[in-house]
């Protein structure tokens, strides 16, 4: 049993450079009623049949990929159609129907799901499903996948199938065509290709036919049913992100035992759209090119004629650079166990740069997983938090870490069991305070803390970058020559309205009990346009920190 | 001595000079070494009880140059030096270094100068000395906040001494508010608590110390005082902003960086040759022609898809997000957010507004009430955070922090969806795979035996960055030894980074229990990784992988650089087969088709018997080369079907061979599959397998170790039979 595990790991952590990812939408007559309004307000927002939510999918995968991973290709299928396109690449398919061939994400491919979504009637032209659902074919369609998979120039990408329908019974149980099905799902799997049902509707019922077709496979499974485009969203955007490992490395509990674990960061900054240089004149992209000359002479320099040094109170110390890189390799690599800690005496409050997460590596170290397993297990149980020296990279110094076990269970959250990697802070991170200067003793307030009023928990995925956002929508409008660029509604605005309500009165009592009449605001806000020595010194500051100023040359 | 009082020593902040900024309080340190005649004793590790003073004085002098910005004095005082140097002209003394400006110099002095010289000197004079170098220097209107006389002697040497002068000395060391320091004395705690087991210099040193200030060191706690070079860092100026609770509640307040990933020393290029500064131009060029484009007609643009956008800065700004003003506005009170959900660059504490040091009340009123009311209903603040008018938004959190001194919100970022990744992580304890009973409980074992709870061995933040320490002891070195290669990390450093060896030692057997109950494989992977990603796997941790990776990197320079020289030098130009490197300009020659094979292939012939005289059969690399030469022509020769040219060639050289003596190499490199080339290989042979194997066997009486060659033969024979 743990051998099948594993293998299921396995198939979740292969590197993938690439992705090449197919919507296979079912369009047969089901797909295109729309659900019961019983509901007043769910009908406002959500009155789209279960088609159009899939199209919906495909078409938010395309706009994000295009900024995310352009490099990825997708494609898109419907089945259980009557119209048959006939294909000169890849034959004639009974039913099926090819929307998109496999290609990067592009403006046309963008474009034609933006037209079916949004124009009147856009969607009419596929609206002809089969009305006999008795010649829908789902082993054909699947054929069409493979042959399109197999046409696909690049090799090495990750192959998967996204399959969206609201029908869990396409072919009764012992038929032909299930049958059919599921050899074409055998040849895909070996193939290398995973397939992920997406079952739309709340009412699907995965045990008439799909988990015996999905599940007694290694390769892609089946998401719990869903109904709005969001939760669908939500569910396709975790699927699309490349699990990358960032490093693979040894953890030695002492000199003799040691297992494998790969490390993963969570949370990192959403990478910007890129930037190319352009000639002005020919719209042609140009390469930039860094040349390093010496200043007296103007010779331009080799790589090999160049040396690092430093100041140090006047004196120039000069280090190859082989030397100085080597430095930091002297200290060995990956994570070495201190000790256990008790969770709650760790200075979290010290927070210095995002956390990573780990996980065990079979491929390292055979058996890393049932002791990786067992100590994250008993750690938690326990409150311990391992603490370790941890050095990921050649590039990077070694560090204190404290690794936080963590067991999700929760069925709405991406299933993660590990061990958060925290980088706790040197002495030389920390700042020394005088606190006695900071803080006046105070005449403590006793009343009116009742005010705060509480909102449900945090979660990033609440919190779209509304900076990031902007740049998207902007370039896509661009692109796609739209006249109307949607702005984007900024989540992190305080919703002042709300707040001042809440509060109500409150706000002016706390107000006349801390702050009397009279009462001048020591804080002054600089505006903005003014040269005010303070504020440049303030952006100066922020520039020191590595905060760039969004807006440069004010 | 008269010791005018005036108040020039002052209290940092405190400064009567207008601007406070521009002066920093220094420290005065005056280091006096007892060199005489008696510091030749050896102490331990064959280190003179001189040397060992010679390194204390150089790690402290290290620590003052990279700490507090070098701004300390340091002097250098030789007590029982052969050279008599100070402005008392006491005997014996030297002043190798005035009190100043910390620097290399000094160090440099030390290094060159301190060693044990055949005279003595007195300790008391020394010190007299001492206090007479800062009454100067003070009255020279030099302000410290501090003054220190660290002196490192064992009172071996005779002194004078009378009340009067121990007196002056006293109102000396008070007057100036020095303290006294005595370091790698025999004074110990026994010693102190019992004054008759003292020497009389001891005693008189301890009356000193007791009545002005100070205090003594063994050579081991100075040390470890000094030898730590990074040190933390002071307050920076905060962030001042008001906090937001909707539209009414706004409670000034300044943000000040509490954690910070520390600065780095900055490494600037520079020509290897000579000193000239490096300058750096970018340009565009396109992208086939490599023609440059001026700057001024370069735009940026953006991708999407295929699609190219081109953008100006001042369009771009037009339609880019619009943070506002800068604010730190509560979006909502939340439950606590689990740590590993900290995103940015750091954590800010945040205190009432202060300005020009002085709090300011009413706010710290409001903050106080807020901090409270959050710690007591358990929430923390959600935040929108702009630093500067226009800058990044970010999201943030707000958290109490109430401690006995202070109290203060904790600030630290989020991330947003996109900065997230919700990758899936399955469980691996299942009811289908879970650990056995007894493997839990050795790990509640271990995890007992090295409970931390009450180690503060390892609190990060009271101890120094490991790396940054290396760098400086090794910049530290440099500039004393600039010849020699780079120094191994020292063990004060490696400590940090290692276990507890009695925490270790305690856990041993727990430690084999898991060993034996989880069955661990390392499997030939890591080697594989180290490959593909070289530039991010760092060495590994034992010594036998270092050594492995050692190679593996080794035989990579090997590979790379003959592609590299190969391409530098143009080989694909080769014209003949030479001794360097013959195997590769054989396969060229042979691709290029420049000369008949059969050219080549007397080139080749030529060469192995060339690089086979050169080894004088002993030369093992030759020799393997040579044999390298062999494979290299017989694998050509069976491909083409070249046999008879080769096997003709085979047996030329096995006669000189034989007549050169070199019976060794075809022994060790040719007997087991570079003979003749039989049918079995190549079907135009007419050679069997047999006549191959004898052909392999030298004549016995050429044989250098008969008996053993002979049964090798028979048991190849065997084999094959």
């Amino acid at each position: 049993m743990e051998d099948r595990d594993a293998l299921e790991e396995e198939s979740y952590d292969a590197y993938d450079g690439r992705d090449a990812i197919i919507f296979l939408i079912d369009a047969s007559v089901p797909m295109f009623k729309k659900p019961p309004v019983d509901d007043i307000d769910a009908a406002q927002t959500e009155n789209d049949c279960p088609f159009v939510l899939a199209i919906k999918c495909a078409y938010n995968t395309l706009c994000s990929k295009i900024f995310t991973d352009p490099n990825d290709s997708v494609a898109i299928v419907l089945f259980g159609t009557k119209k048959t396109a006939p294909n000169d690449k890849y034959g004639v398919y009974t039913n099926t129907f090819l929307l998109q061939d496999l290609q990067n994400p592009d403006c046309e491919p963008i474009t034609q799901l933006d037209d079916m979504l949004n124009k009147d009637g856009g969607m009419d032209e596929y609206m002809y499903a089969e009305s006999n659902p008795q010649s829908i074919s789902l082993a054909d369609s699947l054929w069409l996948c493979s042959s399109i998979f197999s046409k696909h120039k690049s090799k090495t990408d990750k192959k998967q199938i996204f399959l969206f329908t609201n029908n869990d019974e396409p072919h009764s149980k012992f038929s032909t065509k299930q049958k059919q099905a599921e050899r074409r799902i055998g040849d895909l799997q070996d193939g290398g290709v995973s397939i992920f049902l997406f079952p739309i509707g709340e009412e699907f019922n995965t045990t008439k036919v799909y988990q015996e077709l999905l599940v007694s496979n290694d390769k892609g499974g089946i998401l719990p049913g869903s109904m709005t485009t969001d939760e669908l969203l939500l569910k396709i955007c975790r699927k699309c992100q490349k699990k990358r490992t960032f490093a693979t490395l040894g953890f030695n509990l002492d000199s003799n035992t040691k297992f494998g674990v790969r490390l993963y960061n969570l949370i990192r900054p959403a990478a910007q759209p890129k930037r190319v240089p352009l000639d002005k004149r020919t719209n042609e992209p140009v390469k930039s090119v860094t040349t390093k000359f010496n200043a007296e002479t103007a010779e331009t320099l080799l790589p090999s004629e160049l040396i690092k040094c430093t100041t140090v109170c006047d004196e120039k110390i000069r280090l190859d650079k082989n030397d100085l890189a080597s430095l930091k390799s002297k200290f060995p690599s990956g994570f070495t166990l201190l000790g256990f800690i008790p969770i709650g005496k760790l200075k979290l409050h010290f927070y210095l740069s995002p956390a990573s997460f780990i996980y065990p590596d079979e491929d390292l170290v055979k058996g890393s997983r049932m002791i990786f397993g067992a100590l994250v297990h008993r750690c938690k149980a326990r409150g311990f938090a391992p603490l370790c020296v941890l050095k990921i990279t050649a590039a990077m110094k070694p560090r204190i870490v404290a690794l936080l076990p963590h067991e999700e269970h929760d069925p709405n959250q991406a299933p993660l069991f590990g061990f958060h990697v925290i980088i706790l802070p040197f002495r030389n991170d920390v700042r020394k305070f005088n606190y006695s200067e900071l803080v006046e003793s105070t005449t403590v307030l006793n009343d009116e803390r009742k005010f705060l009023t509480s909102k449900v928990g945090y979660t990033p995925s609440d919190y779209l970058d509304p900076a990031l956002r902007t740049k998207w929508n902007t370039l896509e409008g661009m692109a796609l020559g739209r006249e109307n660029i949607e702005s984007v509604e900024d989540l992190v605005m305080p919703d002042l309205d709300a707040i001042d309500d809440r509060l109500g009165q409150r706000s002016t009592t706390f107000n006349d009990l801390v702050f009397p009449l009279g009462y001048q605001s020591p804080y002054v806000p600089s505006a903005s346009k003014a040269k005010d020595p303070k504020n440049e010194a303030a952006v100066e500051e922020a520039a020191k920190n590595g905060w760039v100023c969004i807006v440069t040359n004010t | 001595m008269s010791y005018s009082k005036n108040s020039n020593w002052s209290q940092p902040g405190t400064s009567h000079r207008p601007n406070s900024k521009a002066i920093k309080p220094k420290n005065g340190y005056v280091l006096i070494a007892d060199i005489g005649s008696p510091t030749s004793r050896i102490l331990h590790r064959d280190r003179t009880y001189a040397q060992q003073i010679k390194e204390c004085l150089i790690a402290f002098i290290q620590q003052k140059i990279f700490i507090n910005n070098a701004i300390d004095d340091v002097a250098v005082i030789l007590s029982g030096s052969d050279k008599t140097q100070n402005s008392l002209d006491y005997k014996n003394i030297q002043v190798l270094k005035n009190m100043e400006k910390v620097s290399w110099e000094t160090a440099k002095l030390v290094n060159e100068t301190v060693q044990t010289k055949n005279c003595e000197g007195d300790w008391m004079d020394a010190l007299g000395v001492a206090l007479d170098l800062i009454h100067r220097k003070v009255k020279a209107g030099n302000v410290y906040s501090s003054i220190q006389i660290i002196f490192f002697t064992a009172f071996e040497s005779p002194f004078k001494t009378s009340e009067r002068t121990q007196k002056a000395y006293i109102s000396a060391l008070l007057a100036e508010h020095t303290s006294l320091f005595i370091v790698g004395s025999n004074i110990n705690q026994e010693i102190l608590e019992n004054e008759e087991k003292m020497s009389k210099g001891e005693l008189t040193a301890c009356q000193l110390i007791r009545e002005a200030n100070g205090g003594i060191y063994s050579f081991g706690d100075f040390s470890a005082d000094v030898v730590n070079c990074t040190e933390q860092p002071k307050i920076g100026s905060p962030f001042n902003v008001t906090l937001d609770i909707g539209s009414k509640i706004q409670i000034p307040i300044s943000a000040y960086i509490k954690t910070k990933k520390s600065d780095s020393l900055k490494w600037s290029e520079e020509i290897s040759t000579g000193e000239a500064l490096v300058d750096k131009e970018r340009t565009y060029q396109k992208e086939q022609s490599n023609a440059i484009i001026d700057k001024q007609d370069v735009l940026t643009a953006f991708k999407y898809g295929s699609r190219i956008i081109p953008i100006t800065v001042e369009d771009e700004k037009q339609w880019s997000y619009k943070s506002g003003n800068k604010c730190l506005s509560v979006l909502a009170f939340v439950d606590p957010i689990p740590p590993q959900f900290g995103s940015g660059t750091g954590t800010r504490f945040i205190f009432s507004h202060r300005k020009s040091g002085v709090v300011d009340r009413n706010s710290q009123i409001a903050l106080s009430a807020l901090i409270n009311a959050m710690a007591e209903t358990g929430k923390v603040a959600l935040v929108r955070y702009v630093y500067a008018n226009n800058c990044r938004m970010a999201l943030g959190v707000l958290s109490p922090r109430i401690k006995f001194k202070y109290e203060c919100l904790v600030f630290h970022e989020l991330p947003f969806a996109d900065d997230w990744r919700q990758y899936e992580f399955p469980p691996i304890i299942t009811p289908k795979s879970q650990p056995s009973h007894e493997q839990m409980e050795a790990i509640d074992q271990l995890i007992d035996k090295l409970d931390l709870t009450n180690d503060e061995a390892f609190d990060s933040t009271k101890m120094s960055d490991p790396y940054e320490e290396y760098v400086r002891h090794v910049i530290g070195f440099k500039v004393l030894n600039p010849e020699d290669p780079l120094p191994e990390i020292p063990p004060h450093i490696k400590m940090y980074l290692q276990p507890s060896p009695s925490l270790m030692e305690g856990a041993k057997d727990v430690l084999e229990r898991i060993r034996q109950l989880f069955p661990l494989q390392t499997t030939g992977k890591l080697k594989i990784n180290d490959f593909e990603a070289s530039k991010r796997e760092a060495i590994p941790a034992t010594a036998e992988e270092m050594e492995r990776e050692i190679q593996n990197k080794k035989s990579r320079l090997d590979v790379g650089g003959d592609v590299d020289l190969g391409f530098i030098l143009g080989m694909n130009s080769v014209d003949k087969v030479g001794t360097t490197n013959p195997v590769k300009d054989f396969s060229l020659l042979l691709q290029s088709g420049k000369k008949s094979v059969e050219e080549i292939y007397d080139e080749m012939s030529k060469v192995i018997l060339e690089l086979l005289e050169d080894s004088g059969g002993t030369n093992a690399p030759l020799m393997v080369k040579a044999k390298n030469c062999i494979e290299a022509y017989r694998e050509h020769s069976v491909a083409e079907g070249r046999v008879a040219y080769f096997n003709r060639w085979m047996k030329q050289f096995k006669e000189q061979v034989i007549s050169n003596y070199f019976t060794d190499f075809w022994q060790k490199y040719l007997t087991e599959s570079l003979g003749l080339i039989t049918k079995d290989e190549c079907p135009s042979s007419d050679v069997d397998k047999h006549q191959a194997e004898t052909f392999l066997r030298l004549p016995k009486q050429q044989q250098v170790n008969e008996i053993d060659s002979v049964d090798e033969d028979e048991e190849l024979l065997n084999l094959i039979d």
